[in-house]
């Protein structure tokens, strides 16, 4: 996510993370049984995750989209008019 | 979940994401991710998370990356240009990651569960069912279904889900829903194009950018 | 009715200006005069009634402080309203006349208002605190009429001048509140009273005496006693109507009027009536002397004034309030009198108020001389007009509690029939020295009928079944043929000295440098403003800049803006610098929730 200069590979990494967290997730709520099944509440979690991250990478690609379409770009080295 | 296919899915998630990393071409780069996310749906799997698990393969399997290969046709992108990297800049990213790996493996290393393998901790079939018709008898609502699959020594992951998720996680599955709601109008918004209100999200700023 | 309506009358007449007719000066000053004269009316009715009431409860702090918005009406209150809202009223109309053609109409007549409302809560307050509030509200108003025409250098100058001086004495005033306050814990009138009755407990002669002279320095600056007194001629740049109501009749007048609401304290402190008796006089003694050099017309009335003010004061140290009220009263009518008829040969003459340009007025203006005349005769005192009954008043208390103030007296009372004459003398006959006073004509109905009403009450108001009737305080003194034939003899002597000195003159005579220069005053005044306030300014400058703009508030700045300008080499717009400075922060994060538990 830091070395990849495309919006759109960084939008992948980011979904990369969030998978990484959920895994966790998954895997921390199986081990910690709750009641003698797998702890569901973990899993509603990562449900959600899921579900907002969908909803992320739909406005994200949204604004790449209009990036792109005002700047011929979507090299985010390039986007730094918001530190003047 | 058997130990080789443990290793091979493992294997195949954090390969290909590294892959994703890696490739230059988004169009592979998306390809790549693709196998990532099956691969970390196998674990999903293999942790007894099977609703989780198909739900990664359908939606991000399937619809994020139909969406994320429809832009990079719709906007033409071509490879990134090769640039050097800047040495010191790597030398950071890659000391931040290491730093994050050696903190998670000693987060690990605390944690007892880090060393316990899955045949540590079975699934309890019978306390479980004891409990859920325990509850059942004070009026909780609890899946017949599901407690009869548990008598008969199965997991039925979908039933339990929907059941903890329609009991306890009501309001928040409302919340999403709006959430998603508000995400589809702001993508409409964005996406329109040279709508003549300036104040629409993207134009504006980029006009107040370009100025 | 309620004496409540006093004070909502001209509030409401405020807002109304102010926030509603101010586009239209003619139906702004209707507003007021309406109002004002409502007041006059509703006095009128109130006068056989005796009540105080509480409006709200202003401030409680438990059992510690408790301050009211309450009204208190008994006679004093009465008179003293009468003399407010009448002569109020008359200046009001007389100002229809001679503001006509003014461009702030509506802002004058708003500010009269907004003055009749302040003085109206001096005069009903039941408390100190309630009182200071009204007190610096007529500081206010004075500030604004006076600097009417801001535009004009001096007005401004001499209405900050005034603001000023009466800070001065305010803060004594405040002080002494808060003094009252520390030993007695309550700040209304009746509490105090009740409390000086009780014994005073835990309060020694010393330190009521100090509470009495600070709230003393509050009257010292409001009623312009020496060495505060240097406001008052200033302040005769505002309109002449002004000075008639505020720095004649009634502002002017508050500060004795409040040391008669506080006079049980001075009673209790003989030190303290000393004192206030000395200043009085000294004032009265002074104020006369500056007045005999001045040329300005309005500037000798205002030096007038702060003499009889001294005798009011001095009467009041010397433990006779009525005495004191019952002069205030007849002063009202004459001075307002007099400054009324002042406005009306300024107004005839083109505002030209130097009196050696004035002369002959007596065949062209014969109602202002005949009006002008009888307050000249009420203020020197001629006999049976109402100033010598007042003043006769003063001379017999001060002979019978202090020789020495009896002399000052009668040497104020010789001194003010001199100067006077000379006025008189100087502006009505002889020839006209200018081609204004030559020209000038007889002013028109709507000013005269307001100097006819105040002529006639400048003679008869000092008589018993009169003050009676209006509700004055009444001295308790006996005839004293002495007192009159020493007041009569000073009269004539001022009189008649000024008669033959002044009679068909065409400049002063001789020029007595000191008293031409009020004493100085001015002049050591801005000296000492100049070289030890500047000085002390200058001082304080230094370890401001040093101290707190340059640790303090300087630090504070240069050290935001060196960490703002360090962290803005953070913000370089660059989304992988952000992300990567992300992963540090979860790095540290996590080390340091995990890890460092």
């Amino acid at each position: 996510m830091i070395i990849r200069r495309s919006a759109l590979v960084i939008l992948m990494c980011l979904e990369i993370m969030l998978s990484a967290a959920n895994l966790a997730l998954v895997a921390f709520s199986r081990f910690r049984l709750e009641a003698g099944l797998p702890d569901y509440d973990g899993q509603m979690l990562v449900f959600f995750v899921i579900t907002v991250a969908a909803a992320e990478v739909a406005v994200g690609l949204a604004i790449v989209v209009a990036l792109f379409r005002s700047r011929r770009t979507i090299d985010v080295t390039t986007l730094t008019s918001m530190s003047h | 979940m058997p130990l080789p296919l443990f290793i091979l899915f493992s294997a195949l998630t954090l390969g290909f994401a590294v892959a994703v990393i890696a490739n230059r071409n988004p169009v592979t780069a998306a390809l790549c991710l693709v196998v990532s996310f099956v691969g970390l749906a196998a674990l999903f799997i293999g942790l007894s998370a099977f609703f989780i698990g198909i739900v990664q393969i359908l939606v991000y399997a399937g619809a994020v990356m139909v969406l994320f290969l429809f832009i990079i046709m719709l906007m033409d992108i071509e490879e990134e240009e090769r640039k050097h990297f800047d040495r010191l800049r790597t030398a950071g990213g890659i000391a931040v990651g290491i730093g994050v790996a050696f903190l998670i493996g000693g987060v690990l290393w605390d944690f007892d569960y880090g060393k316990a393998s899955l045949d540590d901790v079975p699934v309890q079939f019978e306390a479980a069912i004891t409990l859920r018709e325990a509850d059942a008898d004070s009026g909780i609502v609890r899946s017949a279904n599901a407690t009869a699959a548990l008598r008969e020594g199965r997991l039925k992951d979908v039933a339990l889900v929907g059941e903890k998720l329609f009991n306890d996680y009501n309001l928040h599955l409302q919340m999403i829903a709006v959430l998603i709601l508000i995400a589809t109008i702001g993508v409409v918004t964005l996406g329109k194009k040279d709508s003549p209100a300036p104040d629409s999200g993207s134009s504006g700023g980029d006009k107040a950018s370009e100025s | 009715m309620s004496p409540a309506l006093l004070l909502l009358l001209p509030l409401l007449s405020v807002v109304v200006i102010f926030f509603g007719t101010k586009w239209s000066g003619t139906l702004s000053a209707l507003v007021s005069v309406a109002s004002v004269a409502g007041s006059l009316g509703v006095t009128l009715a109130l006068f056989s009634t005796d009540s105080s009431m509480v409006a709200m409860n202003w401030i409680a702090l438990g059992d510690v402080l408790q301050v009211d918005i309450g009204l208190r009406w008994d006679r004093l209150a009465r008179g003293m309203m009468f003399v407010v809202t009448l002569v109020g009223t008359l200046v009001h109309v007389f100002s229809l006349a001679y503001m006509r053609e003014d461009e702030a109409k509506a802002r004058y007549f708003g500010c009269l208002s907004l003055f009749m409302f302040s003085m109206t809560g001096i005069v009903l307050a039941d408390n100190l605190v309630m009182m200071f509030i009204f007190w610096e509200l007529v500081g206010v108003s004075s500030y604004l009429l006076i600097g009417h025409w801001f535009t004009k250098a001096s007005a401004a100058d001499a209405a900050k001048k005034a603001f000023i001086t009466n800070r001065i004495g305010d803060f004594g005033f405040l002080i002494g509140i808060l003094m009252l306050f520390g030993l007695t814990g309550t700040v209304s009138f009746t509490g105090l009273e009740n409390w000086l009755a009780g014994g005073h407990a835990g309060a020694s002669a010393g330190l009521l005496t100090a509470a009495a002279l600070c709230l003393f320095c509050g009257a010292v600056g409001k009623s312009a006693q020496a060495p505060l007194h240097v406001w008052l001629p200033d302040a005769m740049e505002g309109p002449t109507p002004v000075s008639a109501l505020i720095h004649a009749a009634t502002m002017v007048a508050a500060g004795v009027f409040m040391l008669v609401r506080v006079g049980f304290l001075i009673e209790a402190s003989e030190t303290a009536g000393l004192v206030i008796a000395w200043v009085g006089g000294f004032t009265a003694l002074l104020a006369a002397l500056m007045a005999t050099q001045q040329d300005d017309i309005k500037k000798i009335l205002a030096y007038s004034t702060l003499s009889q003010l001294g005798y009011m004061v001095m009467v009041v140290g010397l433990g006779s309030g009525e005495a004191a009220m019952f002069h205030l009263y007849t002063h009202a009518f004459f001075k307002a009198l007099l400054f009324l008829g002042a406005g009306a040969i300024i107004y005839a003459c083109h505002h030209e108020q130097n009196i050696w340009k004035m002369g002959g007025l007596k065949t062209r203006m014969p109602i202002t001389f005949a009006a002008f005349g009888i307050g000249t005769l009420a203020l020197i005192a001629f006999p049976f007009t109402s100033g010598f009954f007042s003043k006769e008043a003063i001379l017999d208390i001060a002979l019978h509690e202090n020789k020495l103030l009896f002399l000052i007296a009668a040497g104020v009372a010789f001194l003010t029939a001199f100067y006077m004459s000379r006025l008189l003398v100087v502006t009505f006959l002889g020839a006209p020295r200018s081609e204004h006073a030559g020209h000038a004509k007889e002013v028109s109905v709507i000013m005269f009928v307001p100097l006819l009403i105040l002529a006639f009450l400048s003679v008869v108001a000092g008589y018993k079944p009169v003050a009676e009737l209006l509700q004055a305080q009444l001295p308790d003194v006996h005839w004293n043929w002495f007192v009159f034939f020493v007041s009569l003899a000073t009269m004539l002597a001022g009189a008649g000295l000024g008669f033959l000195r002044y009679l068909d003159k065409r400049s002063e005579p001789k020029v007595i440098p000191v008293l031409a220069n009020k004493f100085y005053f001015d002049e050591a005044y801005g000296w000492a403003v100049r070289n030890l306030q500047d000085g002390l300014a200058w001082v304080v400058r230094g370890l401001d800049a040093l101290f707190i703009d340059g640790l303090a508030v300087g630090g504070i700045t240069r050290l935001t803006e060196g960490v703002g300008c360090l962290f803005r080499r953070v913000i370089t717009g660059n989304l992988q610098a952000y992300s990567y400075l992300f992963g540090v922060g979860v790095f540290v994060l996590i080390y340091f929730t995990v890890f460092l538990r």
